[in-house]
């Protein structure tokens, strides 16, 4: 790759994301597309859903950078972001449900297998790889559902899906520079400077929140680039925090359900803005409700803890990709 | 402490991983096809597929109950703050 193929995108993925999300939060201002921020005094009136801009950033990037390149596996991470986000975009406007949802994102996967842009040797830790030829194509159709939908669950807060995206992502960039994978890189990095730029906007206290669209694309995006540059245990590892979190939902929830159609919620505002986790044994179990079930928090204190585990598992991911792919020999 | 809690437990899913990685390679994987020709092997490459996701189910169930045991555990230190 020249230095221009390599710079154009990731350029165009960060000034994109910049330039399209200060339009939106100027767009939506004016045309009262908004919804309210709950967690802070006055009810502030947030623009949604920003995620267009994340939708177009990444896709308009990759597909640059599949023109200088070719790659077809770059082609199958832009249809997936594509796909998830279209299905994102849908649910902002029409809301789906929660089993509509993950339904439907089940068709984001079928341009990687559609291309045959996985590899049947599925990677293990420590031990080397394994063929899974039946197997591995099944666990594609589950793979980006999972991974647009637990990214989805941890949207939680001013500011925190954008960073984690940022700090999941860290780890699946390293692990691909280890495997000398670069076209894959540049889309990694594509990634992880569209996130940025939405964070400089998403960020406490925001002023726009990426909505569906937003949270199922890059959670489909970060999927596929673990599928295509085969690293999936450090994807599975950078994600953990989202993975806890909805496994704890969902076990205790014992159904799909979004968080408006909850009889029970995990936490509850106080008087004093902070919120504070639910004694009753009923309510279902979150990662939030973990994290101020010792004493209730301000927002802006849990979002920082939810960004401290998050960088936690990024090392650990970090680390599982050295041992996976560092040779020591 | 609650902070810590939530970092253990963290750290208990990338231990589980392992663990379930190695049990994947080592003895599921490796089991013979159950029959013949090749809905033998498709029958087979299933049956693994469940006993993998009856692994990673044991698993979740664990890291749940765990978790279930740190979120009372911090719900009654709060109590005696």
């Amino acid at each position: 790759m020249s230095p221009l193929e390599f710079t154009l995108p990731l350029t165009l993925s960060f000034l994109l994301c910049l330039g399209l999300t200060k339009f939106l939060i100027k767009y939506y201002n004016r045309h009262n597309r908004f919804v309210i921020d709950y967690h802070k005094p006055n009810n502030p009136k947030v623009a949604f859903p920003g995620g267009i801009s994340l939708i177009a950033s990444l896709c308009l990037s990759n597909f640059f950078l599949y023109l200088f390149t070719k790659d077809i596996r770059i082609l199958a991470i832009l249809l997936v972001t594509l796909i998830a986000g279209i299905v994102g975009i849908i649910d902002d406007f029409y809301i789906l449900g929660g089993k509509v949802k993950p339904a439907l994102t089940i068709l984001a996967s079928i341009p990687i297998l559609l291309f045959s842009t996985y590899d049947i040797y599925l990677q293990f830790p420590l031990f080397g790889s394994t063929r899974l030829s039946i197997i591995y194509p099944l666990l594609i159709i589950i793979s980006i559902p999972v991974t647009s939908n637990v990214v989805n669950s941890i949207d939680v807060f001013n500011g925190v899906l954008s960073s984690f995206m940022i700090l999941a992502s860290l780890p699946l960039l390293i692990a691909l520079m280890l495997k000398a994978q670069f076209i894959l890189v540049t889309s990694a990095l594509i990634l992880i400077l569209s996130c940025f730029a939405f964070f400089i906007y998403h960020r406490y206290p925001s002023k726009i929140f990426p909505g569906d669209s937003g949270a199922l694309a890059l959670g489909a995006s970060f999927g596929a680039l673990a599928i295509v540059g085969d690293v999936e245990f450090v994807g599975l590892v950078a994600l953990l925090p989202a993975i806890i979190n909805s496994f704890f939902f969902l076990t205790s929830v014992k159904d799909f359900l979004e968080h408006r159609q909850l009889k029970k919620k995990p936490v509850r505002l106080n008087i004093d803005y902070e919120l504070e986790a639910l004694e009753d044994r009923d309510a279902p179990l979150s990662l939030v409700r973990m994290i101020v079930a010792e004493k209730p928090l301000k927002e802006k204190d849990i979002v920082k803890r939810i960004l401290i585990i998050s960088a936690y598992s990024s090392a650990l991911a970090i680390v599982t990709a050295i041992i996976m792919y560092t040779k020591w020999v | 402490m609650g902070l810590i809690i939530l970092l253990s437990l963290i750290t208990l899913g990338w231990v589980l991983i392992f663990i379930g990685s190695i049990v994947v390679f080592f003895f599921i994987v490796p089991l013979p096809d159950l029959l013949e020709g090749r809905i033998g092997s498709f029958i087979t490459a299933i049956f693994k597929a469940l006993l993998a996701v009856l692994l990673v189910s044991g698993f979740t169930l664990l890291l749940r109950e765990v978790s279930y045991r740190a979120l009372y555990f911090m719900l009654r230190r709060k109590k005696k703050i």
